[in-house]
C-alpha cells in the first residue's frame, strides 16, 4: 500500500516536472485528473455551473503558469484545491460587486428529488435553492472549509494543508459552519 | 455524556454514531432535534452533489487553458499564489467588521432608548427566549426578541430588522467570538447592530 502511494507519488512528481516545463501532455494528464475535484469545490462555492467551470479554468491557468512557486512541500491537489479555493471566492466577490458579469446557463436538473417519504418530494432545483441562501450566510473562510469538508470528504488535516492554518482551526470552522447552516436552513421547506 | 460532547461528536465524525451518543439521543429531545437535522443536512448535501460537466464543456475548458498559456496570458485577474486569498479577504473583512462595530457602537445608543421605550408586556414578551441564528424578520414596529446575556447582532435590511447571531452557544465548545465575528462577516452590505441587554 505504502509502496503504492509512493509510486503515486513519484509519477504526479514527474508530471508536475514535465508540467513546469511546459509539456502539454503532462498539463493535459494533470487537468485531467483534477479537474473533477475542482469543479466540485467551484461549484459548492459559487452554485453555477458555467462560473465554476470559469474557475477552473483561470485556477489550472495559474496553476501551471506559476508552478516555478510549487516547491512539492505539499501534494500538487493540495496546491492547486488552494488555488481554486482562492480563486472561487475572489470570483464571488467580483460577481457580488459586478451581478451582471454571471453568464451561461444554470443546467441544473429539474428532476424531483425523492425523500424516503414520497409525500415529501421537493425538486432538485428548489433543493439547491435552499441549500445555497443557507451558505450565503456563512464567511468565505467557514464556507470553503465546510465545502472541502463536506463535498471532497478531506480530512482535517488535509483542509489545514490546503488552507494553511491549525488543524484546531479546521475543525472549529467546521463546527461553526455546521451550526450556522442548521440553524439558517429554511428547514420548513424540507420537511 | 453531555450535550456539547454530543453535539461535538455529531458534527464531527464522518461516519456511525457510537453507543454513549446513541444512548444520549434516546433521552435528549434537544439534541436529538439537532442529530435530524444534521442528518436532513447530510441528505441535502447528498441529493444536490454537483453534476459533472460534459466531455465537449471540459474540452471547452482545456482549448481555453491552452490558447491562454500558449498567448502568455497568465490570468485575467493575477493573484499571489504563495498567499492564499482569504488572507486578504480576511484583512479587508476584518477592516469593514470593525467598521461595522464602530457604526453599531454609534448606533447602539439609539436602539437602546428605542428598547427602553417598548411597552411593558410588549417587552416582556419580548425577552422571551429567542433560538440563537434563527432568522426572524421584524417589521418597524414590533420589538425584537432577545436574551438577556448574550451579545447579538441585529441587522438592518430596508424596513426589516433581525436577530442573525447571538453568542448563546457557549456550552458547544465554539469560540463564540469567533462564530459573531464570522456573522458580522457575512453581513458587510448590511448595517448592523451588536447588542446586549
Ligand atoms: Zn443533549
Amino acid at each position: 500500500m505504502l509502496e503504492t502511494l509512493d509510486d503515486a507519488r513519484t509519477s504526479e512528481a514527474e508530471l508536475v516536472q514535465s508540467a513546469r516545463a511546459g509539456n502539454a501532455s503532462a498539463q493535459g494528464m494533470l487537468f485531467e485528473k483534477h479537474r473533477g475535484d475542482s469543479y466540485r469545490v467551484a461549484y459548492r462555492l459559487l452554485g453555477h455551473e458555467q462560473d465554476a467551470l470559469d474557475v477552473v479554468q483561470e485556477a489550472m491557468i495559474k496553476a501551471f503558469s506559476g508552478l516555478a512557486e510549487f516547491d512539492g512541500r505539499c501534494g500538487f491537489r493540495t496546491w492547486l484545491l488552494r488555488i481554486v479555493t482562492n480563486t472561487a471566492l475572489d470570483w464571488g466577490r467580483r460577481r457580488r460587486r459586478n451581478p451582471t458579469m454571471q453568464i451561461g446557463t444554470d443546467v441544473t436538473s429539474n428532476e424531483p428529488v425523492v425523500y424516503d417519504d414520497p409525500s415529501r418530494s421537493v425538486n432538485c432545483q428548489e433543493l439547491r435553492s435552499i441549500l445555497d441562501q443557507a451558505l450565503a450566510r456563512l464567511s468565505p473562510t467557514l464556507k470553503s472549509t465546510f465545502v472541502l469538508f463536506a463535498e471532497l470528504e478531506m480530512s482535517y488535516a488535509e483542509i489545514a494543508e490546503v488552507e494553511q492554518v491549525p488543524i484546531g482551526t479546521v475543525m472549529s470552522r467546521i463546527h461553526a459552519a455546521r451550526s450556522k447552516l442548521q440553524s439558517v436552513l429554511d428547514w420548513n421547506r424540507l420537511r | 455524556m453531555r450535550c456539547s460532547e454530543v453535539i461535538q461528536e455529531l458534527i464531527t465524525s464522518q461516519g456511525g454514531r457510537d453507543d454513549a451518543v446513541v444512548a444520549h439521543l434516546t433521552t435528549c429531545a434537544s439534541c436529538r432535534r439537532f442529530a435530524d437535522d444534521s442528518e436532513l443536512l447530510d441528505r441535502v448535501w447528498t441529493q444536490t452533489r454537483p453534476v459533472s460537466p460534459s466531455l465537449d464543456s471540459w474540452a471547452q475548458v482545456w482549448d481555453g487553458i491552452q490558447s491562454r498559456l500558449a498567448s502568455g496570458i497568465e490570468s485575467h485577474h493575477p493573484t499571489v499564489l504563495a498567499m492564499p486569498a482569504t488572507h486578504k479577504a480576511s484583512s479587508r473583512f476584518r477592516r469593514l467588521g470593525l467598521l461595522a462595530l464602530a457604526q453599531a457602537a454609534a448606533v447602539l445608543f439609539v436602539v437602546q432608548i428605542g428598547w427602553h421605550f417598548i411597552p411593558g408586556p410588549g417587552r416582556d414578551a419580548a425577552q422571551k427566549t429567542q433560538l440563537a441564528g434563527v432568522s426572524q424578520p421584524r417589521s418597524e414596529a414590533s420589538p425584537i426578541e432577545i436574551d438577556e446575556g448574550p451579545i447579538v447582532v441585529i441587522s438592518f435590511a430596508g424596513d426589516a430588522r433581525e436577530v442573525v447571531a447571538a453568542d448563546t452557544d457557549s456550552a458547544s465548545g465554539v469560540d463564540d467570538g469567533f462564530v459573531l465575528f464570522n456573522e458580522i462577516e457575512s453581513l458587510v452590505t448590511t448595517p448592523v447592530v451588536a447588542y446586549q441587554e
